[in-house]
């Protein structure tokens, strides 16, 4: 009779249908309820920080964040306030007015299911809401009831739903689940966006003060201090001088890098995580000794001292008013154009939303290399150039001594961040630097690089580690790819173009892959770089020994 | 007949139960199209949890590889350790095949004793391993946890400036929810 | 129950035609009144669907990126997938309508033993959505025979081409049968995956069943039943010229079920997800050109209160820190 005791075993943990385990739920999935329970959810933004939102960062919105309150998500009563439903429902209407893609976007999908394999959470987590189609449907289903003629007669059989707490709880659930990275919408017949989607539904959230603390810190931070993690200017400064001292004993050469400097010809902007964080800070090294290895005259700004921008995850407003320092401190400082560091989602509000938001930014030139004369009329009206091709421009110009065999400890391949591939076009210009700073480099399979790549899978503000568990889940994919390449090539060293990823990759490799680390591709160039008047070199950046030159 | 034969024997038909009662967590549950889909493009990650345990089956029972079966095993125990599973269900597959081969004996009348005793032994083995890897993974999450810690991203959470400025009293529900297995 | 529904209501459909056309009036009414009804029915609503869309601005530049961008002159670009002109987006709508280039692209994730996750291409749901649609696009042109006089030669080539194999008499179009079969693949791939019939709904399964049936009718019409057709082009001809008549008694009431159907798919039309023929053309992630680093990009709403918090109020927080850390302030 042990036998039945093992049967038993462990059955009331696993408790609501889920593909996860196999087994296909025989409800439909409107019928399906979220469920809320450690390790499935990011802890909701304290009270203190709604507070600090409401009162400092948007005092003329109000509603924008509902009541600042503490909740809880697997609570029965999320305290929200009474007439949530309405303003929910107002809300859409709104956005529909304001969005044409929103409208598109819920009329226009056929549900022909080429979207459901394409999603990493999909693939990870087996969780059929996370096909992308069906976690628009979460949304679309509200609109369909109360926005379509449809829907309004035959409500149900219309694939219509009611405005419930059972469906702002799917929206919760679910809408934290998907990390805005557009793979679905590159295999979508009508190009429909997920990450649009997605925006829609936390945007709503928001209203009724549903949120998650690991966006609404770092945005309150990113506003006061200019930067996610809340260095204050001395200790941002600190931090960079920092490296400078550890660039000194690597390489022996001295960098005294310029701050909040007027009449600096280039303002440099990275995400915070760069100058604080590992893996970060080594590609930061690599900016570094980069700028004085070609004598760039530029600055940092401790104001504008965050590349990154959690208001994408946010809400509209708040992107905005993040990404408005950036233009700000330009013109303070009278700089002629900006020079973006490496970075996803910053590159996304750079590339589609800036101009448009805080432009037009009249009072800079058309960004032109100094060191190579060549003018970038790609970015001729918003002025901001990317790390990856002002780089790869200066070397196709030789610009940059190079000595690529500093690397050979490395043997790198190329992670396409989301939002370079897929709301920039930013593909070949990494990879032209990678070929001229590393030797050894393999692509990972096809369908997983490129505009194809898969997520590091805790984009949008997911990479807190309370759902570490989830991330592992939704990081599959790309783990996979990566443990092919490192199978078939001995691959060590992802290499990237995102500060999320370089923090989040990492730890997906630590538990998927712990022998491949994850860089920067600046990281590899200033390794690479020969200083004039530098020492003889030992180690790499980290303080690794290189290979063939150990003594 | 001896449980040796039985086992290769009747190879398919016990890992198709066993497959099946592996994955299938909900007793209520009538939905089955996993036994029969060739193609899983539906759920990689319950097609994973099948070809581990052929894999696994065809080296404990055929070629006799016990060694190997870590190499099989290990990915599909990294997957389960990060799923919502209780530890033990987590790596019940052990237990679970030995249901399975008892009721096929019992149908098959088959009673060897010593036979039983080879096969429970290398179900032992199978137990074990998985409970090591699942150690192993776990042990590697909370690492991956506490290296994040280190790196200094967790400034962000921790750093809280805004919120300090408006409230001295800081007890957030994220510092109380530890990790709750 | 998403499946029976629509099955059932399209029976009814079917149903309502059969009897329509034996009552007294009923054959003028489903032959000309619903006809015009349907016709105007389905431009007012197309229109009106097309001009909610149009009324919402795009507010930002959010083309999806498939390939690399325009960037330095040395750098080949995708000029297609990533199109940096209004060229390049008129070829990628072009390859996208005509030739559904994003699910051509389609893949499928596969586990193999290992376990290893494979992504292949799949390219089934395109080459049989492709049939579907172009060869309901010739069979819409191929009834023009019916509304024109003299026939075009466009059509009546279409027609040539379309029974090119001589099979049967009458000859069989090939596309009626590409047809039939296309639709039953859409509704079998509905059906038997598990993950696509998870999330199909009733109004998925109302048009397949319906255009289906459509067909099927007009199938009949044309190799067993044996419509009269000079009656048929009579009526259809006339309503074309505004000059409808019925000539009673000719026309078998498998005509009149197909009409019936086409009127209900008319109406049904702009109210529902088959309205993607039009939204494909406004979806912004695909209309839209890559340029907006390039040229500035209007947001009519774009509200000008809300600014980033201030230097000035930052420095003032700051101010000692900045001093002592020899930062270089506005105010000392």
């Amino acid at each position: 009779m042990a036998i039945m005791k093992a049967d038993k075993l462990g059955v009331s943990v696993a408790k609501g249908p889920s593909l996860m385990t196999g087994a296909v739920p025989k409800k439909d999935w409107p019928d399906v309820e979220a469920i809320f329970k450690p390790g499935n959810y990011a802890y909701p933004a304290k009270k203190e920080m709604m507070e600090y939102h409401s009162q400092k960062t948007f005092p003329n919105h109000p509603g924008l964040f509902g009541e600042p309150r503490d909740w809880d998500p697997e609570a029965d009563d999320w305290k929200l306030p009474e007439n949530w439903k309405e303003i929910i429902l107002n809300g859409i209407k709104e956005r529909l007015d304001k969005f044409r893609s929103l409208k598109i976007f819920m009329d226009c999908c056929v549900r022909c299911g080429a979207c459901a394999d394409k999603c990493h959470f999909f693939l990870g987590t087996g969780d059929p809401k996370n096909m992308p189609v069906l976690r628009a449907e979460l949304l679309r289903s509200v609109y369909r009831n109360d926005f379509t003629l449809g829907g309004k007669i035959l409500g149900k059989i219309a694939g219509g739903r009611e405005m419930t707490f059972g469906v702002l709880k799917e929206w919760f659930m679910y809408f934290y689940q998907c990390t805005e990275c557009r793979r679905c919408s590159v295999f979508c017949p009508y190009g429909i966006d997920t990450a649009e989607i997605t925006m829609m539904g936390r945007e709503l959230l928001h209203l009724v003060g549903v949120n998650i603390n690991w966006i609404m810190e770092p945005a309150a931070n990113s506003n006061r201090t200019g930067n996610h993690m809340g260095l204050q200017p001395h200790t941002f400064k600190d931090n960079i001088i920092y490296l400078c001292d550890d660039i000194e004993e690597i390489t022996g050469i001295k960098i005294e890098p310029t701050f909040n400097r007027k009449g600096a010809e280039v303002l440099f902007i990275t995400p915070s995580a760069d100058v604080f964080a590992e893996p970060g800070i080594y590609t930061a090294m690599g900016y570094l000794l980069l700028f004085h290895h070609i004598g760039l005259d530029y600055t940092w700004s401790t104001y504008a001292s965050e590349g990154g921008n959690f208001g994408l995850f946010t809400n509209n407003e708040m992107m905005k008013k993040l990404n408005g320092k950036m233009y700000a401190e330009a013109k303070r400082l009278g700089v002629k154009w900006i020079l973006g560091g490496e970075c996803g989602h910053m590159w996304r509000v750079v590339h589609q939303y800036m101009d448009t938001m805080n432009g037009p930014a009249d009072f800079l030139e058309v960004p032109t290399s100094p060191i190579t004369g060549t003018r970038f009329d790609n970015a001729a009206s918003t002025k901001m150039v990317h790390i990856s091709e002002f780089t790869a421009d200066l070397i196709k110009h030789g610009k940059l001594k190079l000595d690529p065999k500093r690397n050979d400890h490395r043997i790198a391949t190329y992670h396409d961040s989301c939002n370079p591939a897929r709301a920039m076009g930013l593909i070949e210009e990494p990879r032209y630097v990678l070929q001229n700073v590393v030797n050894n480099f393999h692509e990972m399979p096809e369908n997983t690089i490129r505009e194809s790549t898969f997520c590091c899978g805790s984009g949008t503000g997911l990479n807190t580690d309370e759902i570490m568990e989830l991330r592992m889940r939704s990081g599959l994919p790309r783990a996979n790819a990566v443990k092919h390449v490192r199978d078939k090539h001995a691959v060590n060293m992802l290499s990237c173009v995102c500060a999320i990823d370089r923090a989040t990759l990492t730890s997906l490799m630590n538990y998927w892959n712990p022998d491949v680390e994850v860089c920067g591709v600046s990281e590899l160039v200033g390794n690479a770089l020969v200083m004039e008047g530098e020492k003889e070199r030992e180690t790499g950046l980290r303080f690794e020994p290189l290979a063939g030159m150990e003594g | 007949m001896l449980l040796q034969e039985l086992l290769i024997e009747n190879k398919g038909e016990i890992l198709e139960a066993w497959v099946d009662q592996v994955l299938a967590t909900y007793p209520e549950d009538g939905a089955r199209i996993f036994k029969k889909e060739k193609d899983q493009f539906a759920n990689p990650v319950g097609y994973a949890v099948k070809n581990s345990l052929w894999e696994v089956y065809t080296l404990l029972f055929e070629k006799n590889e016990t060694a190997k079966i870590v190499a099989a095993l290990e990915q599909m125990v990294q997957i389960r350790a990060v799923q919502t599973f209780a530890p033990s269900e987590a790596v019940s597959m052990a237990y679970t095949l030995k249901r399975v081969v008892k009721s096929v004996c019992h149908k098959e009348k088959v009673a060897d004793l010593e036979g039983w005793q080879a096969f429970e032994e290398k179900a032992d083995i199978l137990a074990y391993t998985m409970f090591d890897l699942y150690a192993v993974s776990r042990e590697r999450l909370y690492q991956t946890r506490i290296a994040e810690i280190k790196s200094g991203n967790h400034i962000t959470t921790d750093g809280g400036c805004p919120s300090k400025l408006m409230d001295k009293n800081i007890a957030p529900k994220a510092e109380l929810k530890t990790i709750n297995v | 129950m998403r499946i029976l529904s629509p099955f059932i209501a399209v029976l009814a459909l079917i149903a309502v035609g059969l009897v329509a056309a034996q009552v007294p009036g009923g054959q003028a009414l489903i032959g000309i009144v619903l006809p015009y009804l349907a016709f105007a029915l389905f431009l007012g609503g197309f229109a009106y669907r097309v001009l909610y869309w149009a009324k919402s601005p795009v507010p930002f530049r959010i083309p999806t990126t498939c390939g690399q961008a325009n960037s330095l002159p040395w750098i080949k670009q995708n000029k297609i997938d990533c199109p940096s002109s209004k060229l390049g987006v008129i070829a990628r709508m072009f390859l996208e309508v005509f030739l559904f280039r994003s699910l051509f692209r389609n893949t499928k994730a596969e586990m193999y033993e290992g376990p290893k996750l494979v992504y292949g291409s799949s390219k089934f749901l395109w080459l049989f959505a492709l049939m579907f649609h172009y060869c309901f696009l010739v069979i819409v042109l191929r009834h023009m025979r019916l509304f024109m006089d003299p026939v075009p030669g466009f059509v009546a080539a279409l027609e040539f081409g379309d029974g090119f194999l001589q099979i049967g008499a009458p000859v069989l179009y090939m596309t009626d049968a590409i047809f039939l079969g296309a639709i039953a693949f859409l509704f079998l791939r509905r059906v038997m995956l598990s993950n696509i019939r998870y999330i199909s709904l009733s109004a998925d399964y109302f048009p397949l069943f319906l255009i289906f049936s459509i067909a099927l009718t007009g199938i009949l019409m044309r190799y067993v039943f044996r419509a009269d057709v000079v009656a048929i082009k009579q009526l259809t001809h006339g309503l074309a010229t505004f000059t409808p008549a019925i000539v009673a008694g000719q026309i078998s009431p498998v005509f009149f079920i197909h009409v019936f159907l086409v009127c209900a798919l008319l109406i049904y039309l702009p109210f529902s997800k088959l309205m993607h023929m039009a939204g494909v053309f406004m979806s912004p992630t695909r209309n839209m050109i890559n340029n907006s680093r390039m040229v500035r990009h209007i947001n009519p709403w774009n509200d000008p209160n809300i600014k980033p918090h201030s230097y000035a109020g930052y420095e003032d927080e700051f101010r000692e820190f900045m001093k002592e850390g020899g930062i270089p302030v506005e105010k000392e």
